[in-house]
């Protein structure tokens, strides 16, 4: 165990994309965490947010769910996700959710003042300017809506690629245009959704740019679709995973051949 | 119709709830509390002030020029009218009308109602705003408003000391006038124009093709 | 006016086949969103307005009836004349009586989106008044026979060569042959043709970007400088505008006037902006000797106090709309009734009803963009999210999202089952996936596969190998608790 009582405590709230579609994410920022001093907890009881019913109007069913993250969650000093799109639904959204109920918005208040996305925790919280990383190629960086507006992640992710030896960041066109994911956005209004996304790949390919790196699964999985479907050879990957040097499994999408 | 005023008003008072954070309510609504912020380009002084006038007139893709006193209007307008070889015919809207037109005896100005369709306009404007080159024209008796839109070319007259920072000085001035605010009050900032076509702004819609602006020291 | 919002979904399935349509729009990128970008970039106190600007909308909402009093009451004083309308009906009919009271045959028309709303031009026609867009833009769509797809700039879906086609078919008078391939060309052609419509009109009519309360004035922001003869010319000049649009004086004017060009266009100012204070002075030589203001409700009231109260406050300045993926990707008719984009996915739902404009609201993947650009800082996403709440409460939404919900929330309330047929369907479409890496088919999304691969995951969940590896030790030095 490497508990100490000095140390800072971190739950990392994994989120559940990453539990179940790319756990690789979860062990990267677990890495990350521990590299800057932290004393990480994964607390087991959690699941997801609550983002989907919050976001298509059954307001019952986010209640419950958050409810639950909030009681799992509310006795660390930190709470981390590797996703600006989850962190910003604990901080942004939640105590709007329990606007009229006084008990639960002033948990959901201290929960949101503890709750951090991965790469903003670590340089605005942590003050982490450089990582000993190597990643060998050209990325684009593609800003993930709920991050950046959200929770003003911009400049951190770039801070932390920039000390990434062999690393050099191609920056394309219209980074901050929506990849067209929204959750079940993307299924029930899959045309546009198309749209949104095809638009983005072409901004990805003509960025020149070998790997898109993002902060939110999500997203990265939209794109990552798009891209193996239309045949590109641009890779996805989580931003976490480059960070964390550990870029050995396939790329988002890819085969094992 | 006047059920429909009742209806409207009753709707508002039944739903309107007063701000939170509601500031002091002052007993008249228009007396206000708080000041909105002017940007520090519309708060200068001075020579300062005059080129931010000046810089913002040419953005706005109109021209400018200086000439001592009103006597070097009437020369300023035939050197103009010469140089985009214009025929030597104008209206002098309203006051425009007295400027010392005798002196160009080839310029033929004309100052009555029938004339206000010419394609060269000159009048007068109550002031100008430095924090964006806007010319103010005000209606006024015996002065055709219309005759600002129908031109291909407008020239404005405008005297220095009428050069203020911002609109809201603009307001003061307004204020200081006697009686109601004038019926028409125009905030003109250059040519008109329109981006309706692809989004591209192409000059001389129904407006004005050209603006001029002759500041008078 | 009559909407088709609920085949929103139809709608926009055809425009996203329209190449034309997606050229036009295809614009905006480098067009007005690079040029808000400018603009907005060169104001370093514009954040610092928009809070003035959101705070002075939300003082005038407080007390919306005192302002309208106080408006009213100065039009008064100059001699003009107010018509309240609590319904479009109650506006149709108020300027169809102006018109009538004064024999009109023609009446000229400024921007005016108020007036799509109450379908203002078929209204006239029907009743023997020819009305004549002068608008750039809203002349061309009355020559097309379309409406607006944006608040601002209302052809925005139309590229140069289609209104070439449209000027050749509609001024047959003119060589068929000519040459139109400059927008120059066609700006001078509409002047032209519009030119003697000025002169010749009875009445015009125009909107109102604001009313001020202090001087009684009703103001228009425009460029093109057809609003201003459309209300100077005629001897009637009628103003159409709603309630929400009042502001309390001439400095907060300047406030929106330093907000709405740069949001709008990208322009630091407007070539005009003109307020219009009762009639003509007595001895003034031009101006309408009738002033009149329509000022309609049309369902505004019943947001004042609500949640979604804040959508009042929009300035329409199309911002919202010219940086929406959405709206970038469909355009404005898709939406089906008179305002596109986030405003009108947050407004259209409280003027006609949840019940039939519940697509609008749900096509938005809530990037958030739109809050980010709108100049007084309306949280449309907050209100797009709560138009679905209501969706949901009313059991509107279909049975199957709403079972589907509920089972998800039943289940993640149960960690332990939970992570157990996570670990199962993680493990399943790794099987089917592996080799290719994602999956060309799955059920109950194919909205998603029609389009995209949907990545394999790569094998076992992370919680199921956080609770190996607490069992073999190699737990990583974290607590799995
Ligand atoms: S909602 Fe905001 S951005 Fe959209 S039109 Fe209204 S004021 Fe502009």
């Amino acid at each position: 165990m490497t508990e100490t009582t000095s140390s800072i405590q971190v739950a990392l709230y994994v989120t559940c994309l990453v539990d179940v579609m790319r756990p690789s994410v979860g062990f990267a920022a677990i890495k990350l965490l521990q590299n800057a001093g932290c004393d990480v907890i994964v607390p087991k009881q959690q699941t997801c947010c609550g983002q989907p019913g919050y976001n298509s109007g059954d307001e019952v069913a986010a209640k419950a769910l958050a409810q639950q993250v909030i009681e799992t969650f509310e006795s660390y000093d930190y709470v981390v996700a590797p996703s600006g799109s989850c962190a910003g639904m604990i901080k942004d959204h939640y105590p709007k959710l329990f606007s009229k109920d006084a008990e639960w918005h002033s948990r959901a208040l201290a929960l949101a003042k503890n709750t951090h996305e991965l790469t903003s925790f670590l340089v605005d919280e942590l003050g982490v300017q450089t990582l000993d990383a190597h990643f060998e190629g050209s990325v684009c960086y593609h800003d993930s809506c709920a991050g950046l507006r959200e929770l003003n992640v911009k400049a951190q992710p770039r801070q932390l690629l920039s000390s990434v030896k062999g690393l050099s960041l191609q920056e394309m066109k219209g980074e901050e245009e929506c990849c067209g994911f929204g959750g079940l956005f993307c299924v029930k209004y899959s045309d546009i959704s198309n749209t949104m996304v095809s638009r983005k790949l072409d901004n990805i390919e003509r960025s020149g740019a070998d790997t898109l790196l993002a902060g939110d699964l999500g997203c990265l999985l939209n794109m990552a679709g798009k891209m193996t479907r239309e045949g590109s050879t641009v890779k996805a990957r989580h931003v976490a995973e480059v960070l964390a040097g550990m870029t050995d499994l396939p790329a988002i999408g890819e085969g094992e051949g | 119709m006047s059920n429909a005023r009742e209806k409207i008003f009753a709707a508002i008072a039944r739903n309107k709830k007063p701000m939170q954070d509601a500031a002091e309510k002052s007993e008249n609504l228009i007396a206000r509390v708080e000041v909105n912020t002017i940007p520090a380009r519309g708060n200068l002084s001075g020579v300062a002030m005059v080129e931010e006038f000046e810089k913002r007139v040419l953005a706005s893709a109109a021209s400018i020029e200086y000439v001592s006193s009103n006597k070097d209007v009437p020369e300023a307008i035939v050197r103009y009218l010469a140089k985009h070889q214009l025929p030597n015919v104008c209206f002098a809207n309203g006051k425009a009308g007295q400027f010392s037109w005798s002196r160009v005896p080839e310029l033929d100005v004309r100052t009555t109602i029938g004339n206000v369709n010419s394609p060269v306009v000159v009048t007068e404007a109550f002031r100008g705003i430095a924090e964006t080159g806007s010319l103010v024209l005000i209606s006024q008796p015996g002065h055709s408003s219309a005759s600002h839109f129908l031109p291909e070319y407008l020239i404005i007259i405008l005297p220095y000391n009428n050069i203020l920072p911002s609109q809201e000085s603009v307001w003061e001035d307004v204020r200081q006038r006697s009686g109601d605010i004038p019926r028409t009050v125009n905030l003109v900032t250059g040519p008109s124009r329109t981006g309706d076509i692809e989004q591209k702004m192409v000059l001389g819609a129904h407006g004005p093709r050209q603006v001029h602006l002759v500041v008078v020291k | 006016m009559s909407s088709s919002c609920s085949s929103f979904k139809q709608n926009a399935a055809v425009a996203i086949h329209d190449p034309k349509l997606q050229g036009a729009l295809g614009k905006l990128g480098d067009g007005l969103q690079a040029r808000r970008a400018a603009a907005v970039g060169q104001l370093p106190e514009f954040d610092a307005l928009r809070n003035d600007a959101q705070r002075i909308k939300r003082q005038v909402m407080a007390d919306l009836d005192c302002y309208l009093e106080q408006f009213e009451s100065k039009v008064l004083e100059q001699g003009g004349q107010v018509h309240w309308a609590s319904t479009a009906d109650d506006a149709r009919n108020a300027v169809l009586d102006i018109c009538q009271k004064v024999g009109a045959k023609t009446v000229t028309k400024g921007k005016s989106m108020v007036t799509e709303e109450l379908e203002l031009n078929n209204f006239l026609a029907d009743n023997g008044i020819e009305p004549v867009e002068t608008d750039l833009g809203e002349y061309i769509l009355q020559l097309r026979k379309e409406a607006p797809s944006h608040i601002v700039v209302p052809a925005v879906h139309l590229q140069q060569d289609d209104i070439a086609k449209t000027f050749v078919k509609s001024h047959a008078q003119l060589d068929p042959s000519r040459d139109l391939t400059e927008p120059e060309r066609l700006v001078g052609e509409a002047r032209e043709a519009l030119r003697e419509r000025f002169f010749a009109a009875d009445v015009g009519i125009t909107g109102a970007n604001y009313m001020v309360a202090e001087t009684g004035s009703t103001v228009i922001v425009t460029n093109e400088g057809n609003g201003d003869l459309t209300q100077t010319l005629p001897k009637v000049h009628v103003v159409v505008t709603t309630i929400e649009r009042v502001i309390p004086t001439l400095e907060d004017l300047s406030t929106f006037l330093r907000l709405l060009p740069r949001s709008a266009t990208g322009q630091e100012a407007t070539a005009y902006v003109t307020l219009s204070s009762g009639p003509k002075r007595e001895d003034d030589w031009h101006g309408p000797q009738e002033f009149h203001v329509v000022i309609l409700d049309g369902g505004r009231s019943e947001l004042l106090g609500s949640e979604n109260q804040d959508v009042l406050n929009c300035i329409r300045c199309g911002a919202c709309m010219n940086h929406c993926p959405v709206y970038g990707a469909v355009g404005g008719h898709a939406y089906g009734w008179v305002y596109p984009g986030p405003i009108g996915s947050a407004l259209t739902p409280a003027l006609i009803g949840v019940e039939k404009s519940s697509a609008l609201p749900n096509a938005s993947t809530f990037c958030g963009r739109c809050v980010e650009v709108c100049p007084v800082k309306i949280p449309l996403t907050d209100i797009m999210r709560r138009w679905r709440v209501e969706e949901q409460t009313k059991k509107l939404t279909s049975p199957f999202q709403r079972a589907g919900l509920s089972a998800w929330a039943w289940l993640a309330t149960r960690p332990g089952l939970y992570q157990a047929l996570t670990g199962l369907t993680a493990w399943g479409m790794k099987v089917v996936g592996r080799r290719r890496g994602g999956l060309t088919r799955l059920p109950f999304a194919s909205g998603w596969t029609q389009y995209r691969n949907f990545p394999t995951p790569e094998g076992k969940t992370f919680h199921a190998q956080m609770k190996q590896k607490a069992k073999t030790k190699a737990n990583l030095g974290v607590r799995y608790e």
